[in-house]
């Protein structure tokens, strides 16, 4: 009898045990998909020198990046923009925010206008526009138009 | 029969000993496991590859306030040598506010927007921006809301407005049609905002390349533009910016000053800035 509870016990300890391990585990994986800043910037810098765009992207800073994609100064916590020289639709963008779902819902329209805008005048960007990187991670909002995307998403997955 | 009981007893025994060692063993490796996979992800976080920070290449000056002058002036030629000394907007010392300006054109003033340095500014500017469709391309957002050039430009008085058309409208039959439409454009904005000093930008040559491969962007028909757009700008009594004086003296654009023969790269717009800076 006395054998049957600790065989309870020990039953009950192991489920406890299995329990935490499980939590612990997929508590780990959350905090993986966290970025930081310094991935960022190691993303962003190593896209930049690669040889995944055609123009010469230049940083922009934060309120001309602003004002380029619509975007008021309260519905971000901070904006990395590298544009293009008007000879292309290539740019860069991470953007920091509380509100990743709004903010890519706004960078998805201003691809479309991009499409727009480009289809009369150099139509052979509208591919690059179509195939645009725009992903969610962690807290950041990744827009990228790029003359090799696949060389961007590449470094992307390596950085974040 | 006893002795039976007492051995099934005795394996009964052993048999739960088993079973609670290998319960304890599992227990164990468990949690074991647990602190392992914590400690592991923990060292993954500490350790990251190469760190380059992203760093601010945008810097601004003090700002000078300039008077307003009515009269109309080329660029002077001796400003061309001053701006030549300039290799980029960091070794610039002051910049004239354009907070109060409006800048309206095509991709070669967008890039202007993104890559000069330019602090302050509103700006008109879509990729393609032609006068033939002017009246009607709502592409200026303000408010939510997408309006033409001339509405947006109801909602607040300039003190600057600088124009740069052309380069789209090159393959245009009649260069006159493109004066005449320049033309009606220079009249509406003037009583849009009648007190703002308005200026027309030549335009900027291409490459000699670009120039021999194209029928169209060609620095003959530019130059030809350029005459025009000058001969208006008398006319109608605003200023004309000659920015070839100081972006390609020669006639043509260097093949160094483009990324595609028509676009300028990011040394050349800070040029355009410092000529700007440098107007009365």
């Amino acid at each position: 009898m006395q054998f049957n509870k600790i065989k309870k016990l020990m039953s009950i300890l192991l489920c406890i045990t299995m329990i935490f391990v499980v939590v612990g585990c997929s508590k780990e994986e959350k905090k993986e998909t966290a970025v930081t800043k310094e991935q960022i910037d190691s993303f962003v810098s190593q896209s930049i020198e690669s040889d995944g765009f055609k123009d010469e992207l230049a940083f922009v800073d934060e309120e001309k990046a602003l004002d380029q994609y619509g975007i008021t100064k309260e519905e971000i916590e901070s904006i990395t923009a590298y544009l293009g020289t008007g000879a292309s639709a290539e740019e860069l963008v991470c953007i920091k925010t509380k509100d990743t779902d709004k903010i890519k819902s706004l960078m998805t329209q201003h691809l479309e206008e991009q499409k727009k805008n480009f289809e009369s005048y150099l139509p052979d960007e509208v591919p690059k526009i179509e195939s645009a990187l725009v992903e969610v991670k962690g807290d950041y909002v990744i827009v990228c138009v790029a003359d090799k995307i696949d060389t961007i998403k590449k470094l992307q997955s390596d950085n974040l | 029969m006893s002795r039976g009981r007492n051995r099934s007893r005795e394996q009964e025994v052993k048999r739960q000993k088993i079973i609670l060692c290998m319960i304890i063993m599992i227990i164990l490796v468990g949690l074991v496991g647990g602190i392992f996979l914590s400690v592991a992800s923990k060292e993954k976080k500490n350790h990251s590859s190469n760190k380059k920070t992203v760093e601010n290449k945008g810097e601004f000056y003090e700002i000078d306030d300039t008077s307003e002058d009515n009269s109309f002036i080329d660029q002077d030629s001796s400003q061309e040598e001053s701006t030549e000394e300039l290799t980029s907007q960091q070794e610039n010392d002051t910049q004239k506010s354009f907070e109060q300006s409006l800048f309206i054109g095509d991709s070669r003033v967008e890039g202007f927007k993104l890559q000069s340095g330019i602090k302050g500014g509103t700006f008109y500017t879509v990729v393609g921006l032609n006068l033939k469709d002017i009246d009607t391309n709502a592409f200026v957002k303000e408010n939510g809301e997408k309006k033409t050039v001339l509405a947006a430009m109801k909602n607040k008085q300039f003190q600057e407005i600088y124009l740069n058309f052309g380069l789209n409208e090159l393959g245009w039959v009649y260069e006159d049609k493109f004066i005449e439409q320049y033309d009606a454009f220079i009249k509406q904005v003037k009583e849009i905002q009648p007190e703002a000093t308005i200026y027309l930008q030549s335009i900027i040559y291409v490459t000699k390349k670009e120039s021999e491969s194209d029928s169209i962007f060609t620095n003959e028909r530019i130059r030809l533009y350029n005459d025009k757009i000058k001969e208006l700008a008398q006319k109608e009594q605003v200023k004309y910016i000659d920015l070839n004086e100081t972006l390609a003296p020669e006639g043509e654009l260097k093949e160094t000053a483009t990324i595609d023969g028509i676009h300028l790269v990011k040394e050349y717009y800070e040029k355009w800035l410092q000529v700007l800076n440098q107007v009365n």
